[in-house]
């Protein structure tokens, strides 16, 4: 299991499109993946999960891999949450 | 058998019958076959709802490019979402029937994204409705025709076809539409003249007697359709649409010209478009600009308002296929009998007279200024887009929205956003009260649009859309041209731009009228520009204004019509 400490770096939070191109690209992976927010874990692989998660700027996240393919998992969430893009 | 309807779209189109019907998506009458029996019939049309929405997101990224597949593709991934998916899991284990539960769980995956409050997110719901729709459409089996996917020479027939409908045909294979309820100025026929399809509406009893597949001849010159035609029947319009066509062709010519009267004057050639698309056709056509871009047909057929991002974007692009040429942006112009569902505009008794257009857009600030400061934004860019107000019978109403639109300007400003800071404002004139104010009006205005079909309809309390009133109703009414004479002269002594937008600007005996009272701008729908502008070439200034001097002095709209119709068979035509 990875476990991760950041905030979201976004100055407009995280997108929608972003996210929901991440939740697709984990679905298929071998490994749970989830953001923890305020004690609330929320199922990555979820668009409508991230989106109800609220995640604004400055927000701070646990984020959890664990399985097989939870390295790969751990890259694409830590990037959509460190992203400055907007 | 022979139908006669109203031509609300030019051209003969002959093809095939394929009947449209809005898919009953009612589930009552459904029983729950037990857990496993609810989820097998879920998983079964997930997975034809993936196969299905696959290909036509292919299709979709060949044909219409990345926007369209990409909405598609997001159908795909709410219906892989594990959320979604344990929703209805968890409702089919309390009991409920597949459809229910996929009903249900849509709602609270829209219930999320309203919750965010961000306007970008919110514009999504659009999506999860569609994919709740087909899914809906799977697990009650309902047949329903994909309008996406119609064969070639199609006749489109249906009691009513929503302009969501023809916005996503396949028009390459469409020969001709015929929604039985409608008029001339329907929101349909609009789209099919911008396309150039022809249509015939106003009519009954053509859904009923066709099949699937029947032959069906649509003559939207004269507003009839034939079905089951004899050969004789059959060749008699072919020839029809043969010269149609030869017509259309000659009119190619003049599409990279200036429009040029016979004396070699120029005058201003815009069109009247309703979206992305017919700007497209309309630049195709060779139109000058835009005279008229009806937005509330960005906020009809939807469940929420159009955001300011998703208004921002449509005008953005609208502006830079015009540009450096001018785009003129109408206000929303709803109510009464325009009804948009995101409103909740209550039903009224009188809706021609009611509360509607300029008159909910002050009242209702909010809706107002998310389009005023869209608008504002995307004309940042090339300074192009103009703001006209719909529906104005007062001085103070323009007062009003300018007032408004200097908030907006200030509160782009407050955010550092790029903005229009010379943006013009004008009016449609369609109200007798705008007619009489016309002078006042243009101290507090940039520009006039005359709106013949309204003026008409105002000008002679008589209802555009009741047939038998429809010799009654026409623009060559003397009061009407009176008012057109008045609204133009005041624009001229004021140095400030009259436009015409209605229907009668395409008219060829309306044509001669109009450049003999000196308007300066034509606007018209997007298949009539050619034609436009192959018959202002036609007419000097001393044969129009001596015409015009006789159809003035006349009193009836029968002497006028009789006598335009006349005096246009017998001029020596120059081109």
């Amino acid at each position: 299991m990875l476990t991760y400490t950041t905030t979201v770096a976004n100055e407009t939070g995280v997108h929608l499109r972003p996210a929901g191109e991440v939740a697709d690209a984990l679905l298929p992976l071998d490994c749970k993946a989830s953001i923890v927010k305020n004690g609330r874990s929320y199922d990555a692989k979820s668009i409508m999960m991230i989106t109800s998660a609220n995640l604004k700027y400055g927000t701070e996240v646990e984020l959890i891999c664990d399985g097989p393919e939870e390295e790969k998992a751990m890259a694409l969430l830590k990037n959509l949450i460190e992203s400055q893009e907007s | 058998m022979r139908f006669k309807g109203v031509a609300g779209s030019p051209g003969v189109g002959i093809g095939f019958a394929a009947l449209f019907e809005e898919p009953n998506l009612d589930w009552k009458d459904a029983e729950y076959l037990g857990i496993e029996g609810e989820k097998n019939r879920l998983n079964e049309a997930i997975a034809t709802f993936k196969e299905d929405v696959t290909k036509l997101a292919n299709q979709a990224l060949e044909k219409h490019g990345k926007g369209h597949s990409d909405i598609l593709k997001r159908q795909i991934s709410l219906v892989r979402d594990p959320f979604f998916l344990q929703q209805i899991n968890d409702l089919i284990d309390g009991g409920k029937v597949a459809e229910a539960a996929v009903n249900d769980a849509a709602e609270a995956c829209a219930e999320i994204y309203r919750s965010t409050g961000d306007e970008r997110i919110m514009e999504r719901i659009t999506d999860i409705m569609d994919a709740r729709t087909r899914l809906l459409t799977l697990l009650l089996k309902v047949e329903t025709l994909d309008p996406e996917s119609l064969p070639p020479q199609t006749v489109l027939v249906g009691k009513d076809i929503p302009a969501s409908t023809i916005a996503v045909l396949n028009l390459a294979n469409i020969a001709a539409l015929v929604p039985e309820s409608g008029g001339f100025t329907s929101h349909g026929a609009i789209m099919a003249r911008a396309f150039g399809i022809p249509l015939v509406t106003g009519l009954k009893g053509v859904f009923d007697s066709v099949k699937n597949g029947d032959r069906v001849i649509v003559d939207g010159n004269d507003g009839e359709v034939v079905t089951a035609p004899d050969e004789e029947t059959l060749a008699t319009y072919m020839a029809k649409r043969q010269s149609y066509l030869e017509d259309q062709k000659s009119l190619n010519k003049f599409i990279n010209l200036k429009t040029l009267d016979a004396d070699g004057q120029a005058h201003l050639l815009f069109a009247n478009i309703g979206g992305i698309n017919e700007a497209k056709v309309a630049k195709a056509n060779g139109a000058e600009g835009v005279g008229l871009f009806r937005t509330e047909f960005l906020f009809l057929d939807r469940a929420t308002l159009p955001s300011e991002e998703e208004q921002f974007r449509i005008y953005s692009e609208v502006a830079g296929i015009f540009a450096p040429n001018e785009v003129v942006v109408r206000t929303l112009d709803v109510g009464g009998d325009k009804n948009v569902p995101a409103l909740k505009l209550p039903k009224e008794d009188n809706p021609f007279l009611g509360y509607r257009a300029i008159r909910y857009c002050l009242n209702e600030p909010e809706v107002f200024m998310t389009q005023l400061r869209a608008i504002l934004r995307a004309g940042a860019k090339d300074k192009n887009l103009s703001i006209m107000l719909p529906f104005v019978t007062s001085v103070d109403e323009v007062s009003a929205a300018r007032k408004i639109l200097e908030t907006c300007k200030d509160e782009l400003k407050a955010k550092g956003q790029a903005y229009d800071e010379g943006v013009k404002l004008g009016i449609m004139v369609e109200t007798p009260a705008a007619v009489f104010m016309a002078e006042e009006l243009t101290q507090v205005t940039d520009f006039f649009s005359i709106g013949t079909n309204d003026l008409a309809q105002y000008t002679l309390a008589a209802d555009r859309g009741n047939a038998k009133l429809a010799k009654l109703c026409s623009p060559f009414h003397p009061a009407v041209l009176k008012g057109l004479k008045k609204v133009i002269e005041a624009g001229k002594k004021a140095k400030k731009l009259v436009g015409l937008c209605g229907e009668s600007g395409a008219n060829p005996q309306m044509i001669p009228i109009l450049l003999a009272l000196g308007l300066d701008e034509f606007s018209v729908s997007p298949s009539s520009v050619l034609r436009v502008r192959r018959e202002i070439a036609r007419w000097d200034m001393e044969r129009a204004k001596a015409l015009t001097r006789d159809v003035l002095s006349l009193t009836t709209t029968e002497a006028i019509t009789d006598y335009l119709k006349e005096a246009l068979k017998t001029a020596p035509r120059t081109a």
